[in-house]
């Protein structure tokens, strides 16, 4: 019975030294990155060293990918800065160059494709209904006789129940209002899709796929860097752009300028004119999500 | 020696328990004007309702547009 019992703790401790030496193996075989970035911390909480390193190994990772020299900023809000946005319905002619505006600026995949902003064609008559809207319609030439059209992207919410349900705390809004999310704290529940209901942010199935002469490495952690397979990601209002100074892309690039971009707490802003002047629509406002993306008619 | 070191330690105490005070009033201060000028702004959004919008939609006149080629719809799932 004693000689059993010698046996055993001599067995168990053979098991324990070679679990031990086993992981040691494991763990020098990963690369030093590879470890970081498993253990990283959410974006929120890294101290300002931290960030810089982040960033700067994720210009190389990205640089070496995509054979172009990235930048990855993590640049804060600007102070006293809430970024509100308005479309003008009566302008807009359904031509989706600011969805594929969009495309570039922030490095959608393109297969299996992804569109962060969504062009719906609505008839006249029925007025806004989303049930009879129509996003792949495809004349030769638009707008079409008889409708309108009602460009659809992440409404920025100022009470957001994306954020109240991710488990992770994956995703936040920041100062100037723009909701973002940690792709690297993304654990790809999807439940923030299930409760956003615009319908603004998309899941990646598939390892993302973006041609390397067509990526922009220009980019923000928050925003438009590549992103893994199995995370969420939605419209930052290009906040790489905005931060900077600069309008997102689909402002600039729409021929009808019907897209109104700006601080809403800058009362000599255009969109602050439009709040002042205009009545407007928030989409569902009966769910208290309070949007700041604001519909108007400029007729 | 030992007293003189214990006065420096209270002033220089006092003096950054002051500093964060101030900071922190200051802190909130501006959060407070932020957070006013961000709710009179909600306060003062008049917005339409549904059969406002409709009506509205219904007057969207393109007749005068230039018609142009749309880019690609998305792919059908």
């Amino acid at each position: 019975m004693q000689k059993g019992k010698k046996n055993s703790r001599r067995d168990f401790l053979k098991k324990v030294s070679l679990g031990v030496g086993g992981s040691a193996v494991a763990l020098s075989a990963c690369s030093n990155p590879q470890f970081d970035n498993f253990f990283q911390r959410n974006f929120k909480t890294l101290s300002k060293n931290d960030i810089d390193e982040i960033l700067k190994n994720l210009e190389i990772k990205y640089s070496e990918k995509y054979g172009k020299n990235f930048t990855v900023s993590g640049k804060k809000a600007i102070d006293n800065t809430f970024f509100g946005y308005a479309l003008d319905l009566s302008r807009c002619i359904g031509c989706r160059r600011c969805v594929y505006a969009c495309v570039d600026e922030n490095n959608q995949s393109r297969d299996p494709q992804i569109h962060w902003i969504k062009v719906l064609q609505m008839e006249k008559e029925k007025g806004i209904d989303f049930a009879h809207s129509n996003i792949h319609y495809n004349p030769e030439k638009v707008p079409e006789e008889g409708h309108f059209y009602v460009p659809v992207s992440c409404q920025q919410c100022e009470n957001p129940p994306c954020i109240k349900v991710c488990p992770a705390k994956a995703t936040w809004q920041e100062e100037d209002g723009i909701v973002v999310v940690d792709y690297n704290w993304c654990i790809g529940c999807r439940y923030c899709m299930a409760s956003c209901p615009y319908g603004a942010r998309h899941f990646n199935w598939k390892e993302p796929h973006i041609p390397e002469e067509e990526i922009n490495p220009i980019t923000h952690y928050l925003g438009n860097r590549p992103r893994p397979v199995g995370v969420v990601e939605k419209c930052t209002f290009c906040i790489q752009r905005v931060r900077d100074g600069k309008y997102p892309s689909c402002v600039e690039i729409c021929p009808t300028g019907s897209r109104k971009f700006g601080n809403l707490l800058d009362p000599n802003s255009e969109i602050r004119y439009i709040l002042d002047n205009k009545r407007v629509l928030v989409l569902k406002a009966e769910l208290n999500t309070k949007p700041n993306f604001f519909y108007f008619f400029g007729m | 020696m030992e007293i003189e070191t214990k006065k420096t330690n209270r002033s220089g105490f006092i003096k950054q328990i002051m500093l964060g005070l101030i900071s922190a009033f200051s802190f909130g201060l501006i959060a407070f004007k932020t957070q006013k000028e961000k709710s009179s702004v909600q306060k003062n959004i008049n917005t339409l309702s549904d059969s406002e919008t409709n009506k509205l939609t219904a007057l969207i006149d393109h007749s005068k547009v230039t018609r142009t080629k749309p880019e690609l719809p998305p792919h059908k799932a």
